[in-house]
């Protein structure tokens, strides 16, 4: 006589792979699933003793009436936006075509050497970065500067992290592409790896040059992958930077370089006033769920540019 | 031999090709390294020398007075040995705990497998954001307590998932399934067969989150500013990055030269910060070679199944 097993006898008998997960699952959950339950903070006043929600105190929408009736906060919205978009298509471009051109060198111990020494920057952290960058940047005798003053592009040093103006968007972008140049290329060489080197040889038979054998053989071998990598990165896209933004900002530059992220980090933290922060709280979350928000619109419209250009959805 | 028969083929449009991609490539590898080796030239100049700028690829007047002070400093010292300990308590007990859920994971029998995955993969794109998390925080205890840089990351999503995709590609199945007829029991099976044969895997990730701790100072800024006793190199290394920045003194050739004849030995904001900058740096050179070997490795096995 076959009976079929129940859920709960199946549970029983695996009692050792549950007792090699559930707990931490249990710590997933707390970490990653309760923060996501905190948005309710943005309709419930925190309660000032014990700082978790207070549902008696419901508060609607009202701190998101606050949020639109800021400046501020339409600022950080169009620099998230603004850094975001520049930031994606230059590192977009930037790490395809710096794959592209490594894959082209002939000269194998040059291509190993140039990948292990630009993928480096990736591995240190943001303040070491920035220690670096800031001295390259500075107005007193950068290189930067120096460079631009010999090539004549300036006429006298520029403080590139006090611009309040778009110029700190590019700023902020171009030391991200710095970091993250060489490690955004590996996936695509690896997937170049992967082209059948018969293509080239008969392409090149037929009288094809470097560059036409480029943009008919590598990059459309490589399409499935950059179409992947925009759906990685445009989904995570709000969710970088933090670290580096925070460490970039000047008090100068904020109508220009604060992003949402960093705005609800400064209500909370940037006064210096530690017992406001319960009433704080709530409107700062309603700005940390914009950035969500965001995210959301973005992954929609690249969606739809995508099946604009070639008929094919991302997702 | 070969290169000569490729610009016989490809001609003088080839060559030009090359010599516009050897160019950029050149470029790249001048604005890469060029920053680290300026910050080590200052770290090793003497710190008042180094006020007057034009410090390039080299240090001016060699001194080694930067790093004493950095090593003689005790808040310093302090700050790297936590950060020491994060990195060693931290990444070891992350990759215990992803071996664990990701072996359970790769179970094909297992019946919460489905369930268990789709809850960890969404956490890699919802997060519920720096408040919430830090009232968690809070509510737990954590804050002030050298616990909040260990227990909230031990379970990352991502590395649970390139350790399972590992485990089922490259361990035979039918291993796993003999040492379960011969009465191994679960646990035996993962430390016994499993966890030998995933070494690679484990490098990675263990290397991973290594360098992921050593680099942290974010959770130290939030949740332990007002304990300088768990303070990290790097975020001792950001205060005083956010000093010189806003100090930005422009000196001149007298005014310094007066200064050097009144003091023998010193140290500015500007050269301790480079000295931290390049000790916080080292480790990472150190453990690079391996992470060469092992993250190129990783990222394809996580790539091969996602």
């Amino acid at each position: 006589m076959i009976r079929k097993k129940t859920l709960f006898q199946t549970l029983q008998r695996q009692w050792q792979l549950l007792l090699l997960s559930v707990p931490f699952m249990l710590l997933v959950l707390l970490f990653s699933y309760v923060p996501i339950w905190g948005w309710i903070y943005s309709f419930f006043e925190a309660s000032q003793r014990t700082m978790l929600p207070n549902f008696e105190k419901f508060q609607g929408l009202s701190m998101f009436a606050k949020m639109i009736n800021t400046p501020r906060f339409w600022d950080a919205l169009r620099n998230t936006l603004a850094i975001s978009v520049i930031g994606l298509v230059i590192n977009y471009v930037a790490s395809i075509a710096f794959a592209v051109m490594l894959n082209e060198v002939r000269v194998k111990w040059f291509k190993r050497s140039m990948q292990t020494i630009s993928y480096l920057p990736h591995f240190i952290s943001w303040v070491v970065a920035f220690s670096m960058i800031s001295v390259a940047l500075s107005p007193d005798s950068g290189v930067i500067n120096e460079t631009l003053l010999a090539l004549g592009i300036i006429d006298k040093p520029v403080n590139w992290i006090i611009q309040n103006n778009p110029t700190i968007w590019m700023v902020l972008v171009l030391a991200a592409l710095w970091k993250s140049l060489g490690w955004n290329s590996i996936i695509y060489l690896a997937s170049m790896a992967g082209i059948d080197p018969g293509l080239y040889e008969s392409a090149q038979i037929d009288g094809a040059g470097r560059l036409r054998r480029i943009f008919s053989i590598t990059i459309p071998s490589i399409m499935p992958t950059i179409r992947l990598l925009l759906i990685l990165s445009i989904g995570r896209l709000l969710s970088v930077g933090f670290e580096q933004y925070l460490l970039m900002q000047r008090p100068l530059t904020l109508q220009y370089s604060e992003v949402i992220e960093t705005l609800a980090y400064r209500v909370v933290w940037g006064s210096n006033n530690p017992g406001r922060m319960y009433r704080d709280i709530s409107y700062a979350t309603a700005i940390g769920m914009m950035n969500s928000v965001v995210s959301l619109i973005l992954l929609i419209s690249a969606n739809k540019v995508s099946r604009m250009i070639d008929g094919e959805r991302l997702f | 031999m070969k290169l000569r028969k490729m610009f016989l083929r490809d001609g003088v449009g080839g060559l030009v090709f090359d010599i516009v991609i050897y160019f950029v490539m050149l470029f790249v590898l001048v604005i890469t390294l060029y920053p680290f080796v300026n910050m080590i030239a200052v770290s090793f100049n003497d710190a008042l020398d180094s006020l007057l700028g034009g410090i390039r690829l080299w240090p001016r007047r060699f001194s080694l007075y930067n790093y004493e002070f950095i090593f003689q400093n005790n808040s310093i010292m302090q700050a790297t040995i936590i950060s020491v300990l994060r990195t060693l308590i931290g990444a070891s007990l992350n990759l215990v705990a992803c071996m664990m859920l990701a072996y359970t994971l790769s179970r094909k029998e297992f019946v919460c497998r489905y369930l268990f995955l789709k809850i960890l993969v969404f956490t890699m794109y919802i997060s519920g954001g720096l408040i919430p998390t830090f009232l968690l925080m809070r509510l737990l205890g954590l804050i002030g307590t050298f616990w909040v840089y260990i227990i909230p990351g031990i379970v990352s999503a991502w590395n649970v998932v390139i350790i399972r995709s590992y485990i089922e590609n490259s361990i035979p199945n039918s291993l796993i399934e003999s040492a379960r007829i011969d009465g191994a029991t679960e646990f035996r099976t993962l430390f016994r067969i499993v966890i030998p044969l995933s070494m690679p895997v484990i490098a990675t990730v263990l290397l991973w989150n290594a360098v992921w701790q050593w680099n942290s100072w974010i959770d130290v800024m939030l949740y332990n500013n007002a304990k300088p006793q768990l303070s990290t190199l790097q975020f001792e290394l950001q205060k005083v990055l956010m000093q010189t920045i806003q100090t930005a003194q422009v000196y001149n050739a007298s005014q310094l030269g007066a200064e050097m004849a009144a003091r023998r030995q010193t140290t500015t904001a500007q050269a301790t910060r480079a000295a931290m900058t390049i000790v916080a740096t080292v480790p990472i050179l150190l453990v690079y070679p391996f992470l060469q070997k092992y993250f190129i490795h990783g990222l394809t096995i996580g790539g091969v199944k996602e």
